[in-house]
């Protein structure tokens, strides 16, 4: 009897150690013909094998809206121009011009692009495309600045858009994805076609198996790619809960969803190469205009006074970041205004700055009131972050604002704050690089041609600047880099004095590969496509040489 | 003789645990959340247990552990306990349609897995301490009705019993009476419930449901895991192996106390 119940006892602990382990067990193991595939032969099959989000289905509307998702029709797909580690360069537009009225691009194609299923890429393709993403709004790219779209010949296109726009050519030529006609004219919602036809494209590689479920893709070489055949002949993408474990096991030839400190422990054990580069990613503090408190300058000055952003970045990254500014481009891109106002972290002058608007605590409960309501708020944040939130609720706790913490994962992050369903949150995205266009976010009017992708959109009451929303219409029609950069900076200038939102830091980005597999490996300007900070340009997968 | 001494020592680590978590205050060198020191500093002097990636005191946090999961466990236990008490009582008492209802409630409880239903409502629920130790107490209380209300069914029976109804004692009367009797049970049972919550508590803190701030030990354990060189030198040694083995100690001497109730109880039928 009683050792029965001594081995019930002993079955229980392990049954709870099981289960304890079992969550805790890294699924490493990449999926797909890994072994046994490296033949003796003249070439062997050559697989890549990296670790990536399940980003649903990669067709043009079906993929997720986050820069990721689109860098992966970005393999099926072409665009007219593209992007490498030195700037702007031609892809399906061999050449361009811009006529006088600076309002008129006409682009040249090149001749030998086919799509997938043998039939060539015309203008007509361009045109529709381009007609195509306008009467089916996509997150990624908006067209309301492109006024009519000619075909003049079967490898010529000119687009004439409604008033002149400065970041054409990289920020919408080269992420309209050229789409073939003969398809998609029949397809009346693209957010439901996921049928192989949608994954016809011109670009250097196919779709051969894609696992809803799993998240695996598996991408085969386009052969007849016009720029010529990639060096690879697979390109396999999977959910890896450890890439850094993954990639030391050789289940992947490359990791690119790395923690700052494993990436800098992996560079130095020397087995593999490490890239570290500016992640055109920034995390930061949303406020909720809907309240009155976050429209006053005073109270989000204060909050940016009150926060240690180096002790952040030190702490909860790990110093994989680069602290943020107050204007809050990247100090690395080439539009960032040094000269603008800096709120160092000090929490002393934070506190004096609430006291003098008159936002004290008078019931002596530690706690500030704003016209007689206690300044406690949710902060909203994505829960694989709650380090940061926990600092910034500390630090604002300090200065007499309490906090309480909302965990919730990166879509309900995402959609509660598009949505305005939030007072606080801390959250990150990319597309935080390259042209200025990406300050649009902050323009409250419709006037306004530019556009971000809407992942990075916040709903509810907006912070509202017309000297800010004028200045942003006229520098986007500004081509003159002198000129522009000035109206740039007077832009950062004003976010910095008014702080629309409050910039922690900026995220590096690290990639480790195994240089027996692909190598090449660079870092776009500005990120891929819209400042997708990744190495993950399909360029590398043409212009890269393989190491076994 | 020696059941004494299991059941001794078992209450001895739990009053020394209980103690620890009512006096961490006074015992714990530094704030839990507090991030002033430098990071992931090994066991020393001033740590105990070292620092972990933000440059908070293991220590602290392994002590503030005590209170939270030990009051998260007792509370969960007490409430879903008394419920699944007075409904079995409930049962006995009224029996008939009142008894079918609530066996048949009863049932659908006891069929659905208590964790599964646990982490989807703690899931949707808000992200406070409260809203999860609600659901916790809302879906664990069929197994305790159901084993009770076996038992009041036969005490129900007893002489007292019997005289109790014919004067027409309410309910109340009735469970007073049936106290003496049922208690053993209902101590192993809210025994019992106190280790299944505070694995609950763990398993939720673990997967990510519920408050992030909360330093319970499930919380200490999934910020070690989450910490991506927890086993590359000997991190995981202070971090991570301190509040699994606190936990398993717990539930642990938790087990050792029913096992020995159980058995008394058997003797006094």
């Amino acid at each position: 009897m009683r050792k029965r119940r001594l081995l019930l006892l002993f079955s229980f602990f392990l049954l709870f150690m099981l289960v304890l382990g079992g969550c805790a067990e890294p699924k490493t193991t990449a999926p797909g013909p890994a072994e046994g595939s490296s033949g003796d032969d003249t070439r062997g099959e050559r697989v890549l094998r990296l670790d990536e989000q399940n980003l649903g289905f990669p067709s043009v509307y079906t993929v997720s809206s986050r820069g990721r998702g689109y860098l992966l029709t970005s393999f099926l797909f072409d665009t007219l121009t593209w992007k490498d580690e030195k700037g702007l360069v031609p892809l399906l537009a061999e050449r361009w011009e811009l006529a006088d009225d600076a309002k008129t691009w006409t682009f040249y194609l090149v001749k030998d692009a086919f799509f997938s299923d043998g039939i060539p890429v015309t203008a007509e393709d361009v045109k529709f495309s381009f007609e195509y993403m306008q009467e089916h709004p996509h997150p990624w790219v908006s067209l309301n600045m492109v006024k009519n779209v000619e075909v003049v010949d079967d490898h010529t296109v000119k687009v004439e858009l409604l008033d002149t726009y400065a970041p054409f050519l990289s920020e919408i030529a080269g992420n309209v994805p050229v789409m073939p006609r003969h398809i998609w004219q029949d397809v009346a919602d693209p957010s439901q076609f996921n049928t192989p036809e949608s994954v016809i494209g011109s670009g250097p590689f196919t779709l051969e198996h894609f696992d809803p479920t799993a998240g695996t893709y598996i991408f085969a070489a386009n052969a007849n790619y016009f720029l010529g055949a990639p060096v690879i002949d697979k390109l396999i993408f999977s959910e890896v809960n450890d890439p850094a474990q993954a990639l030391a096991d050789g289940d992947l030839d490359a990791a690119q969803h790395l923690g700052y400190g494993e990436a800098m422990r992996l560079k130095s054990e020397g087995r593999f190469n490490v890239m570290e580069g500016p992640g055109f990613w920034v995390y930061r503090m949303y406020f909720n205009f809907d309240l009155p408190e976050f429209k006053e300058e005073s109270v989000r000055k204060a909050f940016y006074y009150a926060i240690n952003r180096d002790e952040i970045v030190e702490k909860a990254v790990g110093s994989g970041a680069d602290p943020g500014n107050a204007g809050h481009i990247h100090p690395d891109s080439e539009w960032y205004y040094p000269q603008v106002k800096e709120y160092d972290f000090d929490p002393d002058l934070a506190g004096t700055l609430l006291d003098e608007a008159g936002i004290v605590d008078k019931n002596g409960d530690g706690i500030r009131e704003f016209n007689g309501k206690a300044m406690q708020y949710e902060l909203l944040v994505v829960s694989d972050r709650v380090n940061e939130a926990e600092m910034v609720k500390s630090y604002l706790g300090d200065l007499g604002v309490a906090l309480e913490i909302k965990a919730l994962d990166q879509k309900s992050v995402d959609s509660l704050i598009k949505e305005g369903k939030f007072t606080l949150a801390l959250n990150g995205h990319g597309s935080f690089g390259g042209d200025p266009v990406l300050l649009a976010r902050f323009v409250s009017d419709e006037r306004s041609l530019g556009s971000t992708p809407s992942v990075t959109a916040q709903g509810g009451g907006q912070w509202v600047n017309e000297e800010f929303n004028d200045l942003f219409a006229r520098q986007m029609k500004e081509m003159d880099y002198e000129k522009r950069y000035k109206q740039v900076a007077r832009l950062q200038e004003i976010i910095a004095e008014e702080l629309p939102t409050l910039t922690l830091y900026y995220r590096k980005i690290t990639f480790a590969y195994n240089p027996e597999a692909l190598n090449g490996w660079f870092f776009t300007k500005d990120g891929v496509a819209r400042a997708v900070p990744t190495v993950q340009n399909k360029l590398v997968y043409i212009r890269g040489t393989w190491g076994r | 003789m020696k059941n004494a001494t299991v059941k001794k020592a078992a209450l001895l680590i739990l009053l020394i645990m209980m103690v620890m978590g009512i006096a961490y205050p006074t015992l714990a060198p530094f704030q839990p959340d507090d991030f002033s020191s430098p990071a992931l500093l090994p066991p020393g002097g001033k740590h105990l247990l070292g620092t972990n990636k933000m440059g908070q005191d293991i220590f602290s946090a392994l002590l503030a552990g005590f209170r939270v999961t030990i009051s998260i466990a007792l509370i969960v236990s007490f409430c879903s306990t008394l419920i699944g008490t007075v409904l079995a009582i409930s049962c006995a008492f009224y029996r008939r349609w009142m008894d079918r209802f609530i066996m048949s409630v009863t049932e659908i409880f006891i069929i659905v897995p208590e964790i599964i239903v646990i982490m989807l409502f703690a899931a949707f629920a808000g992200p406070r301490v409260a809203d999860v130790v609600m659901v916790m107490i809302f879906f664990s209380w069929s197994r305790i009705t159901r084993i009770l209300r076996g038992k009041a069914m036969v005490i129900i029976n007893q002489d007292t019993l019997q005289y109790t109804l014919l004067l027409k004692g309410n309910l109340f009367d009735v469970g007073r009476k049936m106290w003496p009797y049922l208690y053993p049970a209902v101590a192993t049972l809210f025994i019992q419930q106190c280790g299944r919550a505070a694995v609950y508590e763990a398993t939720l803190s673990f997967l990510g449901i519920g408050d992030p701030a909360l330093k319970s030990w499930g919380r200490t354990i999934k910020a070690a895991l989450d910490y991506e060189g927890i086993f590359w030198g000997h991190t995981y040694l202070w971090w991570l192996l301190p509040p699994i083995l606190c936990l398993i100690l717990f539930v642990l001497a938790l087990a050792l106390l029913t096992f020995d109730f159980d058995e008394s109880g058997e003797r006094s039928d």
